[in-house]
């Protein structure tokens, strides 16, 4: 925009600036806006109605107001220069000329980055990198005010300069554990809107739709329909892939540095993110930079743990700023005050400020202010002696700013303290709201405080959704929100945080659970704990939609914690209901089916609901709980709700509700080693609902369908009584079923036991295929059991074939399992596979002692399936070296596995037997595989059964 | 060189009034001045927050140095805050850049639980404060009046 010249003024659109024969006018931002409106406008008659609207926007204003603002309009440019049309408008009357734009002056980095030269140097040693498409991960730390901030400033604009396309987001501290990916959004919708941004959202669109989806200004109404069903059950695991994957895809075009403020106040999921950038080794250039408080990083668990592993592995640096050395405060003061910085004066500053660069600059600021030092004929001379300096030290930077805010009149405290319980930002209204004052009165507050230079800034305007526009501004840092939070009295800042929550709940209207993290939080804070559980709720369902586990699970806990607060009854104990079954929900979403959260939540769910007779969810609390339990190995328990489950079902007439009481005992019952009474009860219900798609009973149970679970454990329970073909048919029916009802959760159990079963086949090619599927869908859809469970085929199938060295697929095999190690149900099939590669790897010692720990385990969970291999994989173990004992392993195997009906196992043992038997006992044991091998009527291509029959062949010949 | 500065509070409580006091004795001898502050803190109840509280005070403290301070030759500023009384006090103290600090051991607001035989504000400002503080407390007979007190401690001449 050009600038608009009608001399002797110059008035400068884009920097709102005004002058007049080059010197600087001040003009307050609404007469400034006039005047520009005007001027933009001359010669022709701008009506009331167009002026307001203009300025204000589309709302009702007084005459009289506009009039004010009209009359300091010309207190500055003159009366003559503004014609009223009395009755109708304004007409502005000299010529306007066009000037080409003056470049705007560049910030001056002198002052705030003095003394940073080396650790500007390494910031741009590591841009320097990245630019050659090695990723760099940077964390700038050190205390409030010490610079940071200007430090990575000073660094983007190096990044401009270098072509760099630049994106940056702040976390906030009020509701960062809340909103999912609050920064990374806001730094990508930065790159959106910014030059190349079209590129941006086209290779967003393409590879990373579930993060476009959450930016919907950015995508055209007709496209969202289409970008929604392609994102329909997107993980956290696909959202942080997908947007790796765009960013490094993007960065092959332009170089991508992205900033991050605040990191100790970043949510759970900007840390994931963190984390999987650093972790990725494909090229790209791309460079991260964070900025965070150290003092408070302890807080945070989370990011304290990121930044350690990524540093320890040399994926990201860690720079701490350290306060200014004393020459750098001298430096800084000779600048500002030349030729008069004595070294007792810079001395005192730097004991003062402890090298602080913004203690240092606020003392500064105050000792101009109290006049001890001043500028006399241009020239900076000290009026106080080193004495007067350090008794007018202040203790800290929070008690400097406390002071200045004491000598501000009341109400602009007020305002100040008011505004600090919105957040580091905040909207007029809301503080006018809190404070029950005119819009008006508090927006010019901050006006004069902006225009000084002091406290705030202003932001910009927004509308809201109820129509009102409203003026934004900022505390210029947060040492000054911090100092003004900290001096309104704990009953004034309740009250101020209930009057804020009520107005923007007005303003919201419809579109309050856009907003309502933050309304929890006020209301939280003024202790309305009705709706501040209210807005937790809602809060946790928008987190849901966004995949931010963790976030999702602290809104519901808060929600839950605050419940107690509330008079005990039904209604309470009903919305007590609704929370902890949706925390069941979110703590499977965050951690899984192992999350410790989950038995506590949907055994207080199951007695709500039996409380308040609520049938259905009590029907879906208590297969939750039989979910739970089977994750954490509590087979016994989970029988005990069979006979209830039924029950409810016949009650409610669902009989999905007692399909998974069945198909959960059945389970328990397969891993406690009876596959027999298993396979008949998953075969009823199979048969009952033939392969129609069935679901989780309401949409508050952990909600993925049964139907290929059923399936899945039918095929394990097939296996294991001898009909390995019925096995493979259903394992394939699992997945083909999961696939049609589209469940990745689901899914990849499925194809992880379809894998299994090739792999008890002696399959492993198939067995492989399998397994990689399985690992791909698991991993995308945060699946850890599934994950597990086709990890272990794939490694073992990997050194079957000689496809990776079995002490190469034991390591890989232990970190998958290392990382799931919470999860119990099925463990010895795991501990199973690891000890079989031990002893490929010929690591004898670490198979039998695990054997020994797993045979130990498999008796306290009562985890008894694969009892009968344990004994037999020993007996491998020990054929050479102690065949007695060997033989009695067999044996033991044998025994077991015909106690528990298991065909397929009897098997293996009847072969281990015979194969290490001595030439007398061959006779004997080939008699027990012929015996055992009469009982399969099919599966003769498997390699056990293959196996039998040429042993039983070459007996004949 | 710039004076020297004592910082007294007062609530305009009896026990403020013999800080006050105190404080005008050693300032006297030692030429320093006197920085009065009164704090006042917002009263939610009220549909307004009163303003005028803060006039109220005003009138208070000119009153105070008026009937305490007008004989002493002493220079004295007077000072009304916003906010919590021990915070004032000690941004007072930075403001003048003073030396020391006077305050009553115990005054309208009662005693601390932290400190059975301080008063809260006289607590967190002994507790806070990077300057001397002198807690200055009524004598245990304590008078019928505050003037009766005062003659007497003239009359013993303590200061």
């Amino acid at each position: 925009m050009p600038v608009l010249s009608f001399p002797p003024f110059r008035l400068d659109p884009v920097d709102e600036r005004l002058s007049k024969d080059g010197v600087e006018l001040k003009l307050r931002r609404k007469p400034f806006a006039i005047l520009k409106y005007l001027v933009q406008n001359p010669k022709r008659l701008v009506t009331q109605d167009e002026l307001i609207e203009a300025v204000w926007g589309k709302v009702v204003m007084s005459e009289s107001l506009l009039r004010t603002h009209v009359r300091d309009v010309r207190s500055v440019v003159g009366d003559s220069v503004i014609e009223t049309v009395i009755g109708r408008g304004y007409r502005f009357v000299p010529d306007v000329r066009e000037e080409a734009s003056r470049q705007a002056p560049q910030p001056t980095l002198a002052s705030s980055l003095i003394g940073r030269n080396d650790e500007l140097a390494v910031l741009r040693a590591h841009l320097d990198t990245a630019l050659e498409r090695k990723r760099q991960l940077v964390f700038v730390t050190g205390a409030a005010g010490i610079g940071k901030t200007a430090l990575v400033d000073a660094l983007l604009e190096h990044a401009i300069a270098a072509g760099a396309s630049v994106a940056r987001g702040v976390c906030v501290e009020q509701y960062g554990s809340g909103e999912a990916f609050l920064p990374v959004l806001s730094a990508l919708a930065t790159l959106c809107r910014a030059k190349r941004g079209d590129r941006v959202v086209d290779i967003l669109k393409r590879h990373a739709p579930t993060w476009l989806l959450q930016m919907p200004g950015l995508v055209a109404d007709g496209d969202l329909g289409a970008l929604q069903a392609r994102v329909q059950g997107a993980t956290q695991a696909r959202l942080l892939r997908e947007l790796t994957e765009a960013l490094e895809l993007l960065s092959i075009e332009v170089p991508i540095v992205i900033a991050l403020d605040d990191l100790q106040w970043a949510d759970h999921s900007t840390i994931e993110l963190l984390a999987m950038l650093g972790r990725r080794r494909e090229p790209a250039r791309l460079l991260v930079v964070g900025t965070c408080r150290h003092l408070e990083l302890g807080r945070t668990d989370a990011l304290k743990n990121v930044l350690g592993e990524l540093t320890a592995h040399r994926q990201a640096a860690t720079r701490v700023l350290e306060p200014l050395s004393e020459a750098a405060v001298g430096e800084y003061l000779e600048a500002r005050w030349p030729r008069h910085c004595s070294p007792n004066v810079v001395q005192a500053i730097y004991e003062g400020s402890g090298g602080n660069p913004m203690f240092m600059v606020a003392l500064l600021d105050d000792l101009e202010a109290r006049r001890m030092v001043r500028l006399i004929d241009g020239a900076w001379q000290l009026f106080a002696t080193m004495g007067d300096i350090r008794a007018h030290r202040p203790d800290s930077i929070r008690q400097l700013i406390d002071i200045q805010i004491d000598r501000l009149a009341p109400p602009h405290q007020r305002m100040l303290e008011a505004a600090s319980a919105c957040g580091l930002e905040f909207a007029v209204g809301a503080v006018a709201h809190a404070l029950e004052t005119s819009v008006d009165d508090v927006e010019n507050g901050c006006e004069g405080l902006a225009e000084q230079g002091r406290f705030v800034r202003y932001m910009g305007t927004d509308a809201w959704p109820d129509g009102t526009l409203q003026a934004r501004y900022a505390f210029v840092h947060d040492l000054y929100r911090d100092a003004a939070s900290t001096r309104a009295s704990s009953s004034a800042t309740r009250l101020a945080h209930r009057r804020i929550g009520e107005r923007l709940e007005t303003a919201y209207g419809d579109a309050v659970d856009t907003i309502a993290a933050e309304l929890a939080v006020h209301f939280d804070a003024a202790q309305c704990t009705e709706k501040a559980i209210h807005y937790y709720e809602l809060a946790g369902l928008r987190a849901e939609n966004r995949s931010g586990g963790v976030e999702t699970l602290a809104h519901y806990q808060r929600a839950r914690d605050l419940l107690p607060r509330l008079p005990a009854t039904r209604d309470r104990d009903r919305i007590e209901l609704t929370i902890v079954k949706r925390l069941g929900r979110a703590a499977i979403a965050a951690t899984g089916l192992q999350s410790v959260e989950l038995v506590p939540a949907f055994t207080r769910a199951a007695e709500l609901a039996r409380e308040l007779q609520d049938d259905a969810s009590l029907g879906a609390a208590l297969v939750g709980l039989q979910q739970a339990r089977m994750l954490r190995g509590a087979f016994r328990e989970i029988e005990a709700h069979v006979v209830e489950l039924a029950e409810v079902s016949t009650r409610i007439s669902d009989p999905v509700i007692g399909n998974w009481g069945t198909l959960m005992a059945a389970a328990a019952k397969l891993h406690r080693g009876h596959p027999v009474d298993a396979r008949r009860q998953l075969a009823d219900v199979a048969n009952s609902i033939g392969r129609a798609p069935s679901v989780a009973p309401g949409s508050d149970a952990p909600s993925f369908p049964y139907g290929p679970l059923l399936f899945s454990n039918l095929a394990v329970a097939e296996w294991l009584i001898g009909r390995p073909d019925a096995a493979l048919a259903r394992a394939l029916d699992s997945v083909a079923l999961a696939e049609s009802l589209g469940d990745p959760f689901t899914l990849s159990l499925g194809l992880a036991a379809a894998a299994t079963v090739h792999g008890w086949r002696r399959d492993p090619a198939s067995a492989l295929a399998f397994a990689r599927r399985g690992m791909q869908v698991s991993s995308d859809a945060g699946a850890g059991l599934g994950l597990t469970r086709a990890a272990v085929v794939f490694y073992l199938a990997s050194a079957e074939l000689d496809q990776m060295p079995a002490a190469n697929a034991l390591a890989e095999l232990d970190k998958v399992l290392s990382m799931n190690a919470a999860s119990r149900a099925g463990k010895t099939g795991s501990a199973l596979a690891a000890i079989e590669l031990a002893t490929r790897a010929g690591q004898f010692e670490r198979g039998l002692a695990e054997i020994v720990e797993t045979l130990a385990y498999a008796e306290q969970y009562d985890e008894r399936a694969w009892e009968p291999e344990l004994h037999r994989v020993r007996g491998e173990l020990l054929s050479k070296a102690e065949p007695v004992a060997a033989k009695s392993s067999f044996n033991r195997a044998l025994e077991l596995a015909r106690g528990q009906g298991s065909r397929s196992l009897e098997l293996r043992a009847a072969l281990s037997l015979h194969r290490t038997a001595s030439r007398s006992d061959k006779p004997a044991s080939l008699e027990v595989v012929r015996r055992i091998r009469q009982a399969f009527s099919e599966g003769a291509t498997t390699g056990d059964l293959i196996e039998a029959a040429r042993l039983l062949e070459q007996a004949t010949v | 060189m710039q004076a020297r500065w004592i910082v007294v509070g007062t609530d305009f409580s009896e026990g403020a009034r013999w800080a006050l006091q105190q404080a005008l004795r050693l300032a006297g001898p030692s030429g320093a001045r006197l920085a009065l502050v009164h704090a006042y803190e917002d009263q939610l109840e009220a549909s307004h927050f009163a303003d005028d509280i803060a006039g109220a005070a005003q009138e208070q403290l000119d009153a105070a140095v008026m009937e305490n301070v007008s004989d002493s030759g002493v220079i004295v500023e007077t000072f009304v805050r916003r906010g919590a009384p021990w915070e004032k006090l000690l941004n007072v103290a930075v403001e003048v850049g003073a030396d020391l600090i006077v305050v009553g051991a115990t005054g309208q607001r009662g005693l601390s639980s932290a400190a059975n035989l301080l008063g809260s504000v006289a607590y967190r400002v002994v507790a806070s404060s990077t300057r001397s503080v002198l807690i200055s407390r009524l004598p245990a007979n304590k008078p019928a009046s505050f003037h009766d007190a005062l003659f007497a401690k003239r009359n013993e001449g303590i200061g």
